[in-house]
């Protein structure tokens, strides 16, 4: 009898947790590592909603709308699988439990999405990413009050081990609670950590969303693409440093949005875009706020007095504040990462037996993602990864099991790591670090960029990346001690700034998120193409492209 | 602005407590998370002593995702929601009293205990098809409830999920088995009704109504095995 393959899913956001679930269904043992304690994730905060439509011409107006948006950067296969498996894929949220609402027959109830003409997008309450999170929660929890499923919380992930082949098949993690070095062997493992909204000072994304994992991935050998995209939300309320997306409810709520002209209010979007009005896209609504203003400041005022009576009641703690249905100032953030690390058709990395699934791959978004495709391609792209991973070791088999002692090794090898991270007499203090690093890589890689920005910010990088060598952590504390991990992680997340830097130095043109005042327009022939990064110890990151084909038959795909 | 912090400070679990005061200068509408990440910034205490950062949980920071749960001047609060403008100085920020403290600020909610009446309803009820509640899982209601931690009181938040959950429409047989299990022990005979989590829980949600709701139905299959 052949031996139970065993697959580790990295992350516990909602396409780890979908990835998990698709496995278990499929009766493959699984064992779910996160960073986070249980339950606890971005997609909580998502109030995007879920694009799906089970009509023929509205599967094409989808597929055709997201491959534009992102300038044809995509996997189209990617992309035209997602838009075929949407509607199925919110049924079968549906029957597990997530409250999309409904008409009165029964059927979805369609609300305008980001860039649609036509309503095809689902909402469950005002987060329709904490229902979708919860629901996945409460199944998994299932599963392993059964015994089917091992969900180890808190654990950081260090590096990965290969065997003589160069097959990843096994992977070294810390522990949070009490910095317990520890391998776990595998015979695949899918990767959903999420994205980089961390990186930046304003974001929508949780604090520790910073591509820590990526960013060691990316040093083992694992490719980027499209990593210079960095998407903003336009309309995001402040709350004492954190944002909030507002658009996915404004569109919901049909609010509307408005900046003072002569004294009075002016719905620039309504009187400008016509056949979007508040819906239009978020890349568009930000140009034009930029050509209103003409400043760095976007902000705008949300009416939301059309909002449902309830909308104010269901809002919780923070929403619920709003009610006073004075209009509120909202201005942008950071809320997406539409590029990431490379994968194939089978969503495997340029890394064997190594997966990728939700933010941290690039598939299906391009230059520019539209929001209510975020959480259609974090579930979907989870169960490709899913049966991805089953397949690749049906294929090769289950991997040789690595010998105890190549085990021990990696494990001995990053516990004198931290030994000497926790014996430097340096004087740089982690977290002064990384609040450096997030002032310069949104001053770089904000929404304008020129080759004198970019530049003056890969020399800061550079300087910031000495100094984590100096790093000092004076709290030895082996309990819960952040410090510690933000010090080790620190120059992981500079590495990966200066290959978002190099590969936004590269592309000589202006596409989707990803704007160089010094090249305002689109360069077809050179850079209708999606970037891909290498990491080289040597030179650092090494920017190519690859092409993506014949991209004017793309819109009439099906 | 100007305000001083007293805050209860461990080690490691078995660690004896100890209180550290920290004074800092904020902008307008701080909250206790800007606090806690100014001090990790600078870790250096009124007496101008430095010390290691205080730890302390956090995801989200907009009042969902429920890890930042601690107390603030005796009331259990979301750190990330809660403004310190106007809280009296010296402000008192301790764990969350009711859990295991992991390290300062940092709670280990072990639930073991929860966990098995939940999974008691589990069993008898196909709970793999629930549409989720909004509780956002903070415990907060836990913490303000005088019963919870003294006895073994499963608490408001699980009675809470369990009852919208019975409210979903279970089998009569599933249902009564899931009834039965809350009047074990624990179960909410042990609510004194002090009425403390539904004026804490930052959702707002009923919980005192749902308690009331399971205590109804309780009730009701009480007196059913009374004559049968």
């Amino acid at each position: 009898m052949s031996p139970q393959p065993h697959i580790i899913v990295v992350g516990a956001g909602i396409s780890g947790m979908m990835s998990a679930l698709t496995l278990l269904e499929e009766g493959v043992n699984v064992t779910l590592l996160s960073f986070s304690k249980k339950g606890k994730s971005d997609g909580l905060s998502t109030r995007f909603g879920f694009s799906a439509s089970g009509k023929e011409d509205e599967i094409l107006a989808h597929q055709q709308e997201t491959l534009s948006a992102g300038e044809f950067l995509v996997n189209t296969t990617f992309v035209s699988e997602m838009v075929k498996n949407a509607f199925s894929l919110g049924q079968k949220l549906q029957k597990w439990g997530v409250p999309f609402a409904c008409e009165e027959d029964g059927s979805f109830q369609h609300f305008l999405g980001e860039g649609q003409k036509q309503s095809r997008t689902l909402h469950a309450g005002l987060t329709t990413g904490f229902y979708i999170t919860k629901t996945l929660e409460a199944r998994l929890k299932a599963y392993e009050a059964d015994g089917l499923l091992k969900h180890d919380e808190e654990w950081e992930f260090l590096s990965l081990i290969k065997n003589s082949h160069g097959r990843a098949c096994g992977l070294v993690a810390q522990s949070r609670k009490n910095f317990e070095i520890k391998s776990f062997a595998f015979d695949a493992a899918i990767f959903c950590t999420g994205g980089i909204g961390g990186l930046f000072q304003t974001t929508t994304q949780p604090a520790h969303a910073c591509g820590v994992a990526v960013s060691r991935l990316w040093q083992e050998g694992a490719l980027l693409a499209n990593p210079e995209f960095i998407q903003w939300h336009p309309f995001c309320l402040e709350h004492a440093g954190q944002y909030i997306g507002m658009g996915g409810l404004a569109r919901k709520e049909n609010a509307r949005f408005f900046v003072t002209r002569a004294g009075k209010p002016f719905y620039l979007f309504e009187e400008l875009y016509p056949a979007y009005k508040n819906s239009l896209p978020s890349l568009v609504a930000l140009r034009t706020l930029k050509k209103y203003f003409k400043t760095e400041d976007l902000g705008c005022q949300a009416d939301f007095s059309s909002a449902r009576k309830d909308f104010f009641k269901e809002g919780g703690a923070l929403l619920g504040s709003l009610n006073s249905g004075r209009p509120f100032f909202v201005k942008p953030a950071v809320t997406y990462w539409p590029g990431g690390l490379w994968v194939d058709q089978t969503m495997q990395t340029s890394l064997a037996g190594v997966f990728a699934a939700g933010e941290c791959q690039y598939q299906g978004h391009g230059a520019n993602a539209l929001e209510d495709n975020i959480l259609l391609s974090s579930l979907f792209s989870g169960v490709k990864a899913a049966k991805g991973a089953a397949a690749y070791i049906a294929a090769e088999g289950v991997s040789d099991s690595i010998s105890q002692k190549i085990q021990n090794d990696e494990e001995a090898r990053q516990r004198n790591i931290q030994d000497e991270f926790l014996n430097r007499s340096g004087r740089e203090n982690p977290w002064a670090l990384f609040s450096d690093l997030k002032q310069d890589l949104s001053d770089g890689l904000g929404l304008v960029r020129d080759l004198r920005k970019l530049q003056t910010t890969q020399s800061k990088v550079l300087e910031l990346k000495e100094k984590c060598d100096q790093v000092f952590i004076p709290d030895k504390n082996i309990h819960a001690n952040d410090s510690y991990l933000m010090a080790r992680a620190i120059k992981d997340m500079v590495l990966l700034g200066q290959g978002l830097i190099a590969a936004s130095i590269a592309r000589k043109e202006s596409r989707g998120w990803h704007y160089r005042s010094d090249f305002p327009r689109g360069d077809d022939d050179h850079f209708m193409k999606i970037s891909r990064v290498v990491y080289d110890e040597k030179q650092g990151p090494v920017v190519g492209y690859e092409d993506v084909g014949d991209w004017q038959n793309k819109l009439s795909v099906a | 602005m100007k305000k001083l912090f007293k805050i209860k400070r461990q080690d490691s679990p078995e660690g004896q407590n100890y209180w550290e005061e920290f004074e800092m200068v904020l902008p307008v509408g701080a909250t206790l998370i800007q606090v806690l990440e100014q001090i990790r910034l600078r870790p250096i205490t009124v007496n101008q002593q430095a010390v290691n950062p205080v730890a302390w949980d956090s995801c989200c920071h907009q009042a969902i995702c429920g890890s930042c749960a601690m107390t603030v001047n005796g009331r259990p609060v979301l750190a990330c929601s809660t403004v310190v403008e106007d809280l009296p100085e010296p402000v008192v920020v301790e764990p969350l009293s009711s859990f295991g403290v992991m390290r300062d600020l940092v709670v280990t909610f072990d639930g073991a205990r929860q966990v098995a009446f939940l999974d008691g309803a589990r069993q008898a009820a196909p709970l793999r098809n629930v549409t989720p509640t909004p509780c956002i899982d903070c415990n907060v209601c836990m913490e303000a409830c005088p019963q919870y931690g003294n006895s073994d009181y499963v608490g408001p938040k699980v009675l809470y999920q369990m009852a919208e959950g019975l409210k979903q429409g279970l089998e009569t047989r599933l249902a009564t088995s899931v009834i039965k299990s809350l009047m074990n022990e624990g179960g909410v005979d042990d609510c004194q009704n002090a009425q403390n989590c539904v004026q804490v829980c930052p959702q707002k949600l009923p919980l005192t109504e749902s308690i009331a709701y399971l205590k109804r139905e309780v009730a009701i299959q009480a007196f059913k095995e009374l004559f049968r």
